[in-house]
């Protein structure tokens, strides 16, 4: 004849059972969100590196070819002291360039401002995408060499 | 004495369960950043060699200043192993609309090494970066 086991070890054991099914299905599902957690962490200061990268890029070259649109008279007949930059033409063509920039990195951006001092071109653009918006600035100046 | 002996048996299963995800986490963590890094790395090599090559006045000349220019910045070989720089230098010919000579377009193509991240990443990655410069229209005699 066999000893029935008593009830209420069998209850303890079930318990134990249930807790470590529960602490293993915990873990699983830490390490998953952490896992997760690190993947999104890193895809997104990714996307904040490349987009700020970029903003500067454009910026700079934006500046960059605002400042060659000198008056073709001052560079011909003044000197180095007397360089006179179209500021109609500088902030068009910053423009236009810092467009097509945007274009060719396939980003969304904006200028947000185009400023022409004396021989100095400075170019502020910005470009949002879900990773949160980037500023970039670029400045240039015009200098003629002898 | 049995329940010491389960608990001990726990916390071995424990830990052979959870030592591996540990590792495999911190694995992952270095691999992604290492990921981030060398795609960091090649676009500034890129940004530099595009700019390196608006400065030059030819497409041949400008082909060799981004080579130089890539070949110099990408040195570690985990980063960025055999770097392939492909540049298109916009034709002289046609001026672009305003006082340009258009844009000039560098792309760094190179392998990502796996070396010691094998577990999370079985194989070398490719990884290719485009940047652009434009070319000026006056530019300083006997400038670079």
């Amino acid at each position: 004849m066999t000893a029935c086991p008593d009830p209420s070890s069998v209850e303890v054991r079930r318990g134990r059972g249930d807790r470590g099914t529960a602490l293993v299905t915990a873990l699983v599902l830490l390490f998953a969100f952490t896992a997760g957690g690190v993947i999104w962490l890193a895809r997104d200061v990714n996307e904040r590196v490349s987009n700020r990268s970029a903003a500067q890029s454009i910026a700079f070259q934006a500046a960059r070819s605002g400042a060659q649109q000198v008056e073709v008279a001052s560079l011909r007949d003044g000197g180095p002291t007397e360089l006179v930059i179209d500021e109609p033409l500088a902030r068009e063509q910053a423009l236009r360039i810092a467009t097509r920039l945007f274009d060719e990195y396939d980003v969304d951006g904006t200028v947000l401002n185009i400023s022409v001092v004396d021989v100095t071109v400075t170019v502020e653009v910005q470009i949002s995408d879900q990773a949160g918006d980037v500023v970039g600035v670029g400045s240039a100046q015009a200098e003629a060499g002898r | 004495m049995s329940s010491a002996r389960d608990r001990g048996a726990a916390e071995a299963l424990g830990l052979v369960l959870i030592a591996p995800a540990v590792i495999g986490l911190a694995i992952l963590v270095v691999a992604l950043g290492r990921g981030v890094d060398a795609q960091a790395q090649v676009r500034s090599a890129a940004e530099a060699s595009a700019q390196a090559a608006a400065l030059e006045r030819d497409a041949g000349s400008a082909n060799v200043a981004a080579n130089n220019v890539a070949r110099a910045m990408l040195v570690d070989s985990d980063t960025c192993s055999n770097p392939a720089v492909a540049v298109i230098y916009p034709h002289v010919g046609s001026v672009a609309p305003g006082l340009s000579y258009g844009l000039v377009e560098v792309t760094i193509r190179c392998e990502v090494s796996n070396r010691g991240i094998e577990a999370v990443q079985p194989g070398p990655r490719q990884e290719a970066v485009t940047a652009f410069a434009s070319v000026d229209l006056f530019r300083q005699t006997g400038a670079p």
